[in-house]
């Protein structure tokens, strides 16, 4: 190789390398993103706000029993939908008053099955809700006509229930014509939520 | 002696009075504690309650974040609750240091339980890379990544009593965990590199090639 072509290629190479160096630099403060300096201080104020709720069931919530039947009927009442003279449903969910927040209540349940695995479908059960306790006024509650099916996912029963109050529920089962005899149990789930959110 | 005997008679029928007026003081005592005993039995109530301050969190990618909430119980019936989550912040759920508690009776919100999730947020947003993982830019302009749940308070399901209904009470609060998204220039660094070694390396054989003719022909 001739002097004349390793010098041009010294020189085309030396200019490449600075052109890479400058090149290397500069992405470097691209990824950096140097923005300056800094000529003022500042202080950060912060307030927390908080969001709190409790609910509780009404104690025979606890457990919702239909007592023993003999006949195949619809619309069933639980023991404890209308009991003494006011009719008065003993089911029901309270806001606590130690709570900031109205609060939605959800609902969601599963079907009803012996241990031998006998199923009352889920489309079987069904629910009314209320403000109320008792029946003095007869379109509140609604009726076991006007009932709810229970689901699998939770659906919205009662939504902004206020600090201390309650809502009132009923529940109503049907017996399919030769449904086979067992005992049959399932569980419902009932979810309290902040009203201003997203929903059950 | 007969006023003595009227005295007498007289004492002894206060005697008496005072007797049946203790007794049915205590018959009343007893009544009414047994019946504040039972009133409370059948009223005592447990519930759950459920404290937080936030229900959106902004997270960098490979970032950890702890959010806390309170769990408390203002009612007069001690109660065990389970702490869990629901939907996608399951996915990026590092840790809970609480997972069941007992919480007493009369417990406010002021005095809840403290209760820790940590959530552990991956790399998420795509990156435009030239070759593999290298030379790599992100240009954040897909939509924001939420991951979306619920952080559920729940009591244990109650035991049915031969057929019907258990039941089980749970308070919620939503969480999203929004990952922020920072665009990042292609790292061309690597290839800077690379470029700038072979042209030391060319330049530097050049300068030995030439010094070598140089030396064979010493004019």
């Amino acid at each position: 190789m001739q002097e004349r072509s390793i010098n041009t290629i010294i020189i085309f190479s030396s200019l490449l390398l600075v052109i890479s160096i400058v090149g290397l630099i500069s992405n470097i403060n691209d990824i950096r993103t140097i923005t300056g300096y800094a000529t003022e201080e500042s202080a950060t104020s912060q307030v927390v706000v908080q969001k709190y709720f409790s609910i509780a069931k009404s104690s025979n919530l606890s457990f919702i029993n239909f007592g023993g039947i003999d006949v195949y009927i619809n619309d069933i009442n639980a023991t404890g939908n209308y009991v003494n003279t006011t009719n008065a449903s003993l089911y029901y969910i309270t806001v606590s008053s130690d709570s900031n927040t109205k609060v939605d209540f959800c609902i969601r349940g599963t079907a009803m099955n012996t241990t031998n695995g006998d199923v009352i479908g889920l489309g079987n059960y069904t629910w009314t809700r209320s403000n109320l306790s008792n029946m003095s006024n007869y379109n509140d509650p609604p009726s076991a006509l006007l009932s709810n099916l229970l689901t699998l996912n939770y659906t919205a029963s009662q939504t902004n229930v206020g600090i201390g109050n309650n809502t009132f529920f009923r529940f109503f089962l049907d017996i399919p014509l030769g449904q086979t005899p067992g005992t049959y149990e399932n569980t419902l789930f009932f979810k309290g939520v902040s009203s201003a959110g997203a929903g059950c | 002696m007969k006023i003595h005997s009227s005295s007498k008679v007289y004492l002894q029928q206060e005697q008496d009075a005072k007797e049946y007026t203790m007794k049915t003081l205590k018959l009343l005592i007893i009544l009414l504690i047994s019946l504040a005993t039972v009133s409370s039995m059948v009223n005592a109530r447990k519930g759950v309650g459920i404290l937080w301050s936030t229900e959106t969190v902004v997270v960098n990618e490979n970032e950890e974040r702890c959010v806390e909430y309170g769990l408390y119980n203002p009612w007069d019936e001690d109660i065990t609750v389970n702490l869990e989550t629901s939907k996608e912040i399951n996915e990026i759920l590092k840790t809970k240091d609480v997972d069941t508690v007992n919480i007493v009776a009369f417990t406010t919100h002021e005095n809840s339980i403290p209760a820790k999730l940590c959530f552990d947020v991956p790399e998420v947003y795509e990156k435009d890379c030239l070759i593999g993982n290298v030379l790599c830019e992100k240009r954040c302009d897909q939509e924001p990544i939420v991951y979306g749940g619920e952080i559920i308070v729940s009591e244990k399901p109650t035991a049915t009593q031969n057929g019907g209904s258990s039941t089980s009470s749970s308070a919620s609060s939503r969480l999203n965990v929004k990952v922020n998204c920072t665009p990042e220039a292609r790292n061309l660094i690597p290839l800077y590199l690379v470029i700038i070694v072979i042209l030391v390396i060319v330049i530097a054989s050049m300068l030995y090639q030439k010094r070598k003719i140089q030396k064979g022909n010493p004019i």
